[in-house]
């Protein structure tokens, strides 16, 4: 009934500007043009509102999903602006985001099947259905909602917003404020379009300080304060299919006998121990554009914590071992500093110069999922006495940088009248002082454990069961996006590519967007995503969302 | 004795009268006689309005000035042409009676501009594309100036400008560097350096019309600009530098209103003196939530949708410096150009197409062709009809690369006789190519005291991001 109640009244809400929106219109058509900026006056002071309606349908074409319609997402989305005085503003994105496909597939088997596994068989995933369900935490009806004030020498933003930091596109570097939700597609989502539906908003205090002055021939100074009270939130990815639809990230192989249980242990609410900080200051010295970082905050991603295993008698469901973990998120430390120019002593034909970014941060005792001296030592699972329950993480310090270039080209052979923008970065982690094995566990075991009764126990050196997706010491990655647009912008192709080089995996995002006329958007793209499928090592997770999609947008 | 006092009394008593001879009773300059003599006879009170605008002291003060700074006046000049005798101040050219003036019009579009003409009669370029007739509403002509502050300038300043063996200008300070150019490049350069016509810009908003192949709207588009020169300041103190930026030619930022999918792209465009130095252009990208720099050199991909690319911005915002051309003096001609119309360009649905009426005089222009060395570049040339009294680009074509007729465009300028602020209505550029136009309007505020600089810097993006 409470779901109901609230469903009728967001559709009210959506549909009320909606009708606002279209009668302002008609009444433009009849003066001539169809003209606006969908402002209104409301108690003397503008308010402006935009939005978009957005449904989606993609068929796969893994193996796994081949031909099937794996989804079916719904968007409607309304942004709005309301000045409130010369200095302030209240700004709001109000989302309703669902997924049609647990509907339409609902009595069709093979979703049945997709969504019932054997890790978490007593939990429904129904709540990827529509983003308001009580299971859903990240309730995005008020997706944003924040206070802009300014002053003379200070900006303050308050309320739920997004900080996006850094320079890099495809993989996330320096952009680490608010996490990620990847439940649906992962990277490929949206990626290629700055996460614009992926991120998590988060309750921040930003303040930007503008001193106005120029020390050492630093131009634009700018300092940038946020504080998150104590309510820090973590990256969505549902490794055990919990409530990862159809789409979510392949499980872990384990025995069939096995079972693990991850126990959230997440604290909820506000708890000013959990206060995050971070600082960034952003200037323009000769035309280097750059900034420098500071974070302190608690760690986006899942740690498991061993708890010991435990029996399940009688075993329902074959797994008669549990390994029990708790997650674990701890702190982050992180310092950085981005800087991009453009390079005009690099020219391609004597047109164009690229634009060179470089992101880097460096982060201090970063937990890793510890594996022990050596492959087979399972130290992470907590069952090696010679690593107690204790010696499951390893806290190390991480560079991670990216290095990009950003070039429009003239190929006029293949596009007489505008460029083709290509956006090559690329990516390097490197861990300091690695003694032994990491790991990104629970991916540990081939797919040949998965037939077998046992799981093979801490010890078992050069198993053929075994082959975990390692944390290597150096891990490099590679990012290709291009793209052109013909008929003065509206038709856009373009082709992004990610590749692990440790893993050889990758992954292309190929698309056409059609921007004919004021409102209507569509876009016809392909998702394919290859690693290695046994272990689910890397891209290996996620290449059963290979897809071929059609979205279709009708903004306002 | 008595002669004496008679004499002093006929002194005293003219200084008496001159007294109460009204100041209007002076005899008006022989250039604004036209243009009031047609107002008087046509009856039409925008024409009157007009006149009286030309006739005000301030007008008339500084058009004397600037007549006597160039040494000439458009309305002399005009009158000593004689050819096609038939268009004269008062006639109204349409697609309907075009046929009886097809042969005269095109003799007054000199150097391949009778493009104008093929408009009205559909034929030629607009064979296959006719859906922007126009509506010329002859009148006569205006001697025209640009603001004060170009004059003095130029007097203070022109002396120090040359043009180097690159082409490109040196020694520039404020003002039109040549005032008396005898080389195309000398032209180009001048049309250059007024950039904006002013010191700063505002146009709240900038409106994009887009049409497609049927002539019918197809999209809109809604942005806000501001420009600002740093250095060659005319009118809005500190003259000619604001300290602090004296590397900085110019800087323009915009912030995009809509539709959807532009709402919120913002963008800061910086255009250095060094001639060697791209432009810094830095963005924010809604979709990306991110400030982002964006490469500086790539000027020629069309802006958001237009006809229009940085290279075009404001009719010509190329650098000699990394753009090598031929630049050639075609030669000086009386022509038919837009006039300096009071009200906007009238758009209406009319002769099958989206026609525009607005006021057309013969003026004496410079025409200039840019032929461009590098095969990859977007054009293959430029030709432009120059105003020989305001400097500015009257009209003008492109031809791509492959040697056809690209895009054209014409300008109705808006012009302040008070002041000589010259400054745009809403010009329509026409790909006939790819047979689509866009119609830019603008609502300019030009010159304004203390605007602030937090429109052109990282502070201005900051405060557009989302």
């Amino acid at each position: 009934m409470k779901k109901l109640k609230f469903t009728v009244v967001a559709l009210i809400v959506i549909a009320f500007p909606l009708q606002f929106a279209a009668a302002k219109e008609k009444a433009d058509a009849g003066a001539g043009s169809a003209s606006g900026t969908n402002t209104y006056q409301i108690f003397c002071r503008p308010f402006s509102i935009n939005g978009f309606l957005m449904q989606e349908a993609a068929i796969g074409f893994d193996p796994k999903f081949a031909g099937k319609n794996v989804s079916d997402y719904s968007t409607m989305q309304l942004e709005w602006t309301y000045q409130i005085s010369e200095g302030v503003s209240l700004y709001g994105i109000n989302r309703l985001f669902g997924d049609l496909a647990y509907q339409i597939q609902s009595g069709k088997r093979w979703w049945q099947e997709a969504n019932n596994t054997p890790a978490q068989k007593s939990r429904a995933r129904n709540n990827l259905a529509w983003e308001w369900t009580k299971n859903d935490q990240g309730a995005e009806f008020f997706r944003e909602l924040y206070f802009d004030i300014e002053s003379k020498h200070v900006n303050f933003r308050i309320g739920r917003q997004q900080v996006v930091w850094g320079e890099s596109d495809g993989l996330r570097l320096m952009d680490f404020i608010n996490p990620q939700d990847l439940r649906r597609e992962w990277v490929l989502r949206d990626s290629d379009e700055g996460y614009e539906y992926t991120r998590i908003p988060l309750w921040l205090l930003k303040a930007t300080y503008f001193p106005g002055i120029e020390p050492f021939c630093i131009r634009d100074l700018q300092i940038e304060f946020i504080l998150n009270p104590g309510k820090p939130k973590q990256n969505r990815i549902e490794l055990y299919e919990a409530d990862g639809g159809v789409w979510a990230t392949n499980e872990p192989n384990l025995p069939y006998t096995t079972r693990v249980n991850v126990n959230d242990i997440h604290p909820h609410g506000i708890r000013t121990r959990n206060m995050e900080y971070a600082m960034r200051i952003m200037g323009n010295f000769k035309e280097w554009l750059f900034t420098l970082n500071f974070y302190y905050g608690t760690q986006p991603d899942v740690i498991l914590k061993p708890k010991g295993p435990s029996l399940t008698i009688p075993p329902w469901d074959r797994a008669a071992l549990t390994l029990n973990f708790d997650r674990e998120y701890s702190w982050r430390r992180i310092v950085g500093f981005t800087i991009n120019r453009e390079i005009s002593q690099i020219k391609l034909g004597g047109q164009t110069a690229p634009v060179l970014r470089v992101e880097a941060l460096y982060e201090f005792k970063k937990p890793f999922q510890n594996e022990g001296k050596r492959i087979g030592d399972m130290a992470w699972t907590g069952l090696n006495p010679k690593y107690g329950l204790t010696g499951y993480k390893k806290d190390k310090d991480q560079l991670r940088y990216m290095v990009g270039l950003d070039w429009p080209v003239y190929l006029r052979f293949l596009n007489s009248r505008e460029s083709f923008f290509c956006s090559a970065q690329f990516f390097m982690y490197y861990i300091f002082g690695l003694d032994g094995q990491l790991v990104n566990a629970p991916f540990y075991f081939n797919e040949k454990v998965s037939k077998d009764a046992l799981p093979p126990l801490p010890g078992s050196y050069n198993s053929d069961r075994i082959d975990p997706w390692r944390i290597h010491k150096t891990q490099k990655y590679f990012s290709f996006l291009v793209n052109t647009q013909y008929d003065n912008k509206r038709i856009v192709p373009q082709l992004l590519f990610l590749y692990d080089f440790e893993e050889h995996g990758y992954a292309i995002k190929t698309k056409v967007n059609l921007a004919y006329g004021t409102h209507f958007r569509p876009e016809l793209g392909v998702m394919y995503i290859h690693g290695d499928h046994d272990t689910g090592k890397s891209f290996g997770l996620f290449q059963k969302n290979a897809q071929v999609y059609l979205r279709l947008k009708y903004q306002f | 004795m008595a002669k004496q006092h008679m004499k002093l009394h006929f002194i005293a008593l003219l200084l008496v009268l001159g007294m109460f001879i009204p100041a209007g009773a002076e005899e008006l300059p022989s250039w604004v006689k036209p243009w009031k003599d047609f107002a008087a006879t046509q009856g039409d009170p925008v024409y009157k309005e007009w006149a009286e605008r030309l006739c005000t002291p301030e007008a008339i003060k500084l058009g004397k000035e600037w007549e006597e700074y160039l040494g000439y006046n458009a309305v002399d000049m005009v009158a000593k042409d004689t050819k096609a005798p038939s268009i004269k101040p008062g006639l109204v050219i349409t697609p309907e009676n075009v046929k009886q003036y097809e042969k005269e019009l095109r003799e007054l579009l000199p150097y391949g501009f009778d493009w104008e003409v093929d408009r009205m009669t559909g034929t030629g370029l607009f064979a296959g594309y006719n859906y922007s007739p126009l509506e010329m509403v002859i009148v006569p002509t205006t001697h025209a100036w640009n603001d004060r502050g170009y004059m003095e300038a130029s007097k203070k300043y022109a002396g120090t400008c040359t043009v180097d063996d690159k082409n490109i200008l040196r020694g520039w300070v404020a003002g039109i560097p040549f005032p008396k150019p005898k080389t195309a490049i000398e032209i180009v350069h001048n049309y250059d350096r007024l950039t904006i016509m002013g010191d700063n810009l505002n146009s709240l908003p900038l409106t994009f019309g887009y049409y497609g192949r049927d002539g019918k709207q197809e999209r809109e588009e809604k942005i806000e600009l501001h420009w600002q020169n740093y250095v060659g300041r005319i009118k809005v103190p500190p003259f000619p530098v604001i300290p602090g930026f004296e590397d900085i030619y110019e800087k323009g930022s915009i912030v995009a209103l809509y539709p959807y999918d532009l709402r919120g792209f913002a963008a800061v465009r910086t255009r250095y003196k060094d001639d060697k130095a791209e432009d810094s252009f830095v963005t924010y990208i809604p979709s990306m939530r991110r400030i982002r720099r964006l490469s500086g050199s790539n000027t020629q991909d069309p802006l958001v949708g237009s006809d229009i690319s940085w290279e075009d911005w404001k009719g010509y915002w190329s650098k000699v410096s990394i753009h090598p051309a031929k630049y050639e003096l075609l030669g000086e001609a009386v022509v038919l150009c837009p006039s300096f119309n009071p009200r906007p360009i009238k758009y209406e649905e009319k002769y099958g197409g989206r026609s525009q009426r607005y006021w057309w005089e013969r003026r004496p222009v410079w025409v200039v062709k840019i032929t461009y060395d590098e095969p990859s570049y977007i054009y293959k040339m430029r030709t432009w009809y120059v105003d020989k009294e305001t400097f500015a680009m009257q009209q003008m074509f492109w031809h791509d690369q492959k040697g056809r007729l690209w895009k054209v465009w014409d300008w109705a300028w808006r012009w302040s006789p008070d002041n000589g602020e010259l400054d745009y209505w809403n010009p329509c550029i026409l790909d006939v190519i790819n047979k689509h136009t866009t119609i830019a309007t603008h609502t300019i505020t030009l010159n304004m005291p203390n605007l602030s600089e937090n429109l052109f810097n990282l502070r201005y993006l900051s405060s557009k991001a989302h």
